[in-house]
């Protein structure tokens, strides 16, 4: 699997900061990077903030794109990388929790369950399953919730994922192990068995 | 033959989508046979579904859209050095 790349003509556009390549790109990529910035957890104002400040790097330093990842993976980088900065600046460090001993508690010793995920028998309204799986994320320390996101809501492929966050594959995977287990397991707790009937 | 919790590390983490085919075959064999496992991995479909319906209705307002170019616009005219 590769990272998708530029088209060389559209590249060259891009590095030649041509006016109308710069704004085709602005407008393709507006909504995805709203919508990420809005799922990586900042809210409507702040996530319209950080887009245009992702924007205006973009069109700042468009000269110097190398081609190498797609514009977009490029874009998320930069918008992570933002978000990042941001959560540093409020000093809101994930509390350490432990997913993996949670995991583990479900298995005996030869690995097979003892506490299976329960199949669901509560239907619950869309839209309550969908402010708890909101609560869920909010839950999720920032990378996880980033790994999951770009995987999960705009369905990067594995390795723009760790393009964007800067991470190995192998990282990665531990990443989204975590927050895909903290997540059932939240969902599990607050009485969507198995997460099964959300928004459906 | 796979263990349940191998079968769950396999599919959170997408390992199995670079595991050699014998891995990827006794993953399929294992969830063909084991019903707690599929719950499993259902559970993780219906959570990236979920997860993409929450966010993608969340699309932005075209005058939003439109501010955000005209910034582009402005900042890609500004003279180069």
């Amino acid at each position: 699997m590769t990272t998708p790349r530029e088209p060389l003509q559209r590249r060259d556009a891009i590095r030649g900061r041509d006016p109308a390549a710069l704004e085709a790109v602005a407008r393709e990529n507006i909504g995805p990077l709203l919508r990420g910035a809005r799922a990586a957890g900042l809210s409507g104002a702040d996530a319209y903030d950080a887009v245009q400040e992702v924007l205006l790097v973009f069109v700042e330093k468009a000269d110097r794109y190398d081609g190498r990842a797609s514009v977009r993976t490029w874009l998320f980088g930069i918008l992570f990388n933002k978000i990042a900065e941001r959560r540093r600046a409020v000093a809101r460090e994930a509390t350490v929790d432990d997913i993996d001993a949670v995991v583990d508690a479900r298995f005996d010793a030869r690995g097979q369950w003892i506490k299976p995920p329960r199949s669901p028998d509560v239907q619950l309204a869309a839209g309550q399953a969908m402010k708890m799986l909101e609560e869920c994320l909010e839950r999720l320390p920032e990378r996880r919730r980033a790994a999951f996101v770009l995987r999960e809501v705009e369905q990067l492929d594995v390795d723009e994922v760790c393009n964007v966050l800067e991470v190995s594959r192998n990282n990665l995977r531990v990443l989204l192990f975590r927050a895909r287990n903290a997540l059932r397991e939240c969902l599990e707790s607050k009485g969507i068995e198995g997460s099964a009937d959300v928004a459906l | 033959m796979l263990r349940c919790k191998e079968v769950v590390e396999l599919l959170a983490t997408e390992a199995w989508r670079d595991a050699p085919l014998a891995r990827r075959l006794s993953l399929g064999v294992h969830l063909m046979m084991c019903r707690r496992c599929r719950a499993y991995r259902r559970a993780l479909r219906r959570l990236g579904e979920a997860a993409r319906t929450l966010y993608r209705n969340a699309t932005p307002d075209a005058g939003q859209i439109e501010r955000l170019l005209v910034a582009v616009r402005r900042a890609a005219e500004q003279p180069r050095p």
